[in-house]
């Protein structure tokens, strides 16, 4: 039986990349690492022979690019196009997870001050969180305490952002017990997840958050389990809060990073992404 | 642990890296601690130049 052949897309390597090469290569795949900087995405006389591709860029608008096009190309790509065009889009993705029934905090998106003022009076006022649509490791976030702060927020986004700035979006703010949940759902499986410990209202590891084991009970895994399917199928790092009224969900990363839940907790991450890839090629191409 | 060498385009200095670095990898210099990209790998050395900044898209 010839072997698995997956092309791993990227923009730098991470260790996460280096612990994906490694497991691909513990079961036997053909794991090539391809830079998409380094390529022309051209489908005149296109060829491949990998059986998936998996889209690792730490670039977001550069993955959403090689994804569209091996896709169009006839090639499995982990994630797909369409899930990576909702988890690249808060508002999207808010979107979808409230159309699905999944808990999330309130939000709203607006393009001006008096809406957004309206807005924030009916999320329930003060503070609420504004970040940016599109943007990850917790960067440019703001909690917007009152309305001097919106204003001048505001201002500085209508003046110095570009477009994309222009679409403002709130979410309520929520008050967190120092820590927030990121769980990997792979496939529709929980494989795995970390408490993200901080003393800060931002608990991003890319911020100084810690990571600690977080054992996974029946409602965390149904809130995972729920939001994922929500956005189809794929590999998820699903970030949630704890709230009085239970678990929500608060955004979903669909080029999760993964090193430290694979540290701290020892279950490996990398292994069973590169078995998800094996099982979507195999399927596709009945091998 | 076998090391492999190269020279930092910042600052010059003369840097150890771990046999183990992959092309695209992000490294920082232990002298003058800029990121660094590798750009090449061979026998003994691996080559860098500027790592890119962050840019707004990055993340996961």
């Amino acid at each position: 039986m010839r072997k698995i052949n997956i092309g791993l897309l990227h923009t730098t390597i991470r260790g996460d990349e280096k612990l994906l090469i490694s497991a691909a290569q513990k079961r036997g795949c053909v794991i090539d690492v391809v830079d998409v900087r380094e390529q022309i995405f051209d489908p005149t006389d296109f060829s491949s022979t990998y059986d998936a591709v998996l889209e690792r860029c730490v670039s977001t608008v550069k993955g959403t690019h090689a994804v569209e096009f091996y896709e169009s190309m006839g090639v499995i790509a982990v994630n797909s196009l369409k899930v990576s065009r909702i988890c690249e889009n808060k508002f999207t993705t808010s979107l979808v997870l409230v159309n699905h029934h999944v808990s999330t905090p309130r939000f709203a998106l607006v393009f001006a001050e008096a809406q957004a003022k309206e807005a924030i009076e009916e999320l329930g006022g003060y503070p609420v969180v504004i970040k940016p649509i599109s943007g990850s490791w917790g960067r440019l976030l703001a909690r917007v305490n009152d309305e001097d702060a919106l204003e001048a927020l505001i201002e500085q986004k209508m003046m110095l952002g570009g477009p994309h700035h222009q679409a403002i979006y709130l979410q309520k703010y929520v008050e967190k017990p120092g820590r927030d949940i990121r769980i990997n759902v792979i496939g529709g499986r929980v494989v795995a997840a970390i408490y993200r410990m901080s003393d800060h209202w931002i608990t991003n590891t890319a911020r100084g958050a810690q990571a600690q084991p977080c054992s996974v009970d029946a409602d965390l895994e149904k809130i995972a389990q729920k939001a994922a399917a929500a956005i189809g199928e794929g590999i998820f790092g699903i970030d949630v809060f704890e709230t009085k009224e239970g678990y929500v969900v608060n955004e979903i990363n669909h080029t999760t990073e993964f090193k430290n839940v694979q540290r701290v907790t020892g279950i490996d991450v990398a292994g069973a992404m590169i078995d998800y890839c094996i099982s979507r090629a195999k399927k596709s191409k009945r091998l | 642990m076998i090391l492999m060498h190269t020279q930092c385009s910042i600052c010059d200095a003369r840097i150890n890296v771990e046999e183990s670095v992959e092309v695209a990898e992000i490294i920082s210099c232990t002298e003058c601690k800029n990121k660094l990209e590798v750009t090449g790998k061979s026998a003994d050395t691996v080559t860098v130049k500027e790592a890119p900044k962050v840019e707004e898209d990055w993340g996961e």
